[in-house]
């Protein structure tokens, strides 16, 4: 998965507010959500996953878990797209 | 905005003697409203008055026709053969009030399907409506739904960003109140101004960013307020029906005419923004919000988001209003005094006022 290059960005305070110029759809994320967000594209979801668990100090079967509805959640709005 | 000047038959037909014509100054833009019935001037008025001016030969920064499908012939064929570029597109946004298209520099509606259709170039600042008898007839609609939104999508060519709140100025600081119908924007703002705060607006605001500010523009309509409201302040109670029914859902009245130098019809920089629910409660309670979901909040009351081409610069509008105000959300109570008092302390504290400081008010 990579961002969409529709989406503009704002990190505010540690949170990020993400908009889809296409659809205006918005989405925001807290501290965990923009650490993922800011690595996806240059880190495979296994090294983000490894990252969250040191970062955030949970187990690496939550981490991975949550990384997955995380993506899924962002696919649905429009934010990250397939890049196969 | 460009015009070709050798194919322009735009001014011809405006200044032929059967339109006449209403000058509107906001933020600097001159809008031209033309119309051949003088009714659907009247109607703009209600929307727009508070920016009219002397009519003068400067050139329009908006050109706004109106007609109705009774009216010439002539006009009404060249307000279709002036649309006809707009061409076909899939619609960007369909409400139960109407269907917004988007093409390149076109914006065309049609309002509530068949009473109106409205097309504007935002290239050429020129927008022209064609009412149907019945959309004639449903007058408030011609002022609300076929002026009204294609003129706010022109003044995005201005840097000027609708947004859904209120405004008011106590002293130097203002505070924007940003939220959806019937949250108690209109209950909040009148209890403000009745303690003091001058007005700028109770339900829309401009946004525009000037020198790396953003700022409010004053933008000053009727209030429209239902009976519930008008109970809470003695000042309105002339608006009561005299047979003491309850025969309209809402009544209007001007702000100035109850609280006579209210109006403040300059911009002004939020420092502070809140979010109401009128509870209707003792007490009025405050939480801060952080500026993400502060962000996001806004990006639900700015209407005109749907416009893809404007969405970025817009957002960008929003992201710095919320980088230079503190963000709250408020439920509102029934004691006015109190909410007011409120309300100023946070304008002049670093944070809410604790529930103590509220009850030692």
């Amino acid at each position: 998965m990579v961002k969409n290059s529709q989406v503009l960005e704002r990190e505010i305070a540690g949170e990020t507010v993400l908009l889809n110029l296409d659809s205006g759809n918005y989405l925001v994320l807290n501290e965990t959500g923009s650490f993922i967000w800011s690595r996806l594209g240059s880190l495979e979801p296994r090294q983000i996953g490894d990252e969250l668990c040191r970062q955030f100090s949970v187990a690496n079967d939550r981490a991975e878990a949550g990384l997955n509805l995380f993506i899924e959640e962002l696919a649905k709005e429009g934010m990250v797209e397939s890049n196969q | 905005m460009t015009v070709d000047v050798v194919s322009d038959r735009w001014q011809d037909m405006m200044d032929s003697a059967k339109v006449t014509t209403a000058d509107y100054v906001f933020a600097g833009t001159l809008t031209r409203v033309y119309a051949v019935d003088s009714k659907l001037i009247q109607e703009v008025e209600k929307v727009v008055g508070g920016c009219r001016v002397r009519p003068s030969q400067a050139q329009a920064d908006i050109s706004f026709f109106l007609i109705s499908e009774d009216d010439d012939a002539e006009l009404v064929r060249f307000v279709r053969d002036w649309a006809a570029p707009a061409g076909q597109a899939d619609p960007v946004s369909r409400s139960r009030l109407f269907t917004l298209w988007s093409q390149s520099s076109w914006r065309w509606l049609d309002v509530h399907t068949d009473k109106a259709q409205v097309w504007s170039d935002l290239k050429q600042g020129r927008a022209a409506a064609i009412i149907s008898k019945r959309g004639v007839d449903a007058s408030w609609l011609v002022g609300h739904y076929v002026f009204f939104p294609l003129w706010v999508q022109m003044l995005k060519g201005a840097g000027l960003f609708q947004l859904h709140a209120a405004c008011v100025l106590d002293g130097d600081k203002s505070v924007l109140l940003p939220g959806p119908s019937r949250c108690g924007k209109s209950t909040l703002s009148i209890n403000l101004v009745r303690h003091g705060f001058k007005y700028l607006s109770d339900d829309t605001v401009f946004l525009q960013d000037i020198g790396g500010s953003v700022v409010a523009q004053s933008f000053v309509e009727d209030i429209k307020v239902r009976h519930g409201t008008i109970g809470l302040f003695p000042e309105l109670g002339f608006l009561h029906d005299h047979d003491g029914s309850r025969k309209q859902s809402k009544r209007h009245f001007a702000m100035e005419d109850v609280f006579a130098g209210s109006n403040h019809d300059m911009p002004a920089v939020p420092e502070t923004i809140v979010f109401p629910r009128y509870t209707g409660e003792a007490e009025t309670k405050f939480k801060p919000v952080k500026s993400a979901a502060a962000l996001a909040n806004l990006l639900r009351f700015s209407l005109f988001m749907i416009d893809p081409d404007s969405r970025a610069e817009q957002f960008q509008v929003l992201t710095q209003l919320v980088e230079q105000a503190r963000c709250y959300e408020a439920e509102i109570g029934a004691d006015n005094d109190r909410s007011a008092h409120a309300i100023r302390m946070l304008l002049e504290e670093e944070g809410c006022p604790s529930g103590k400081e509220l009850a030692s008010a």
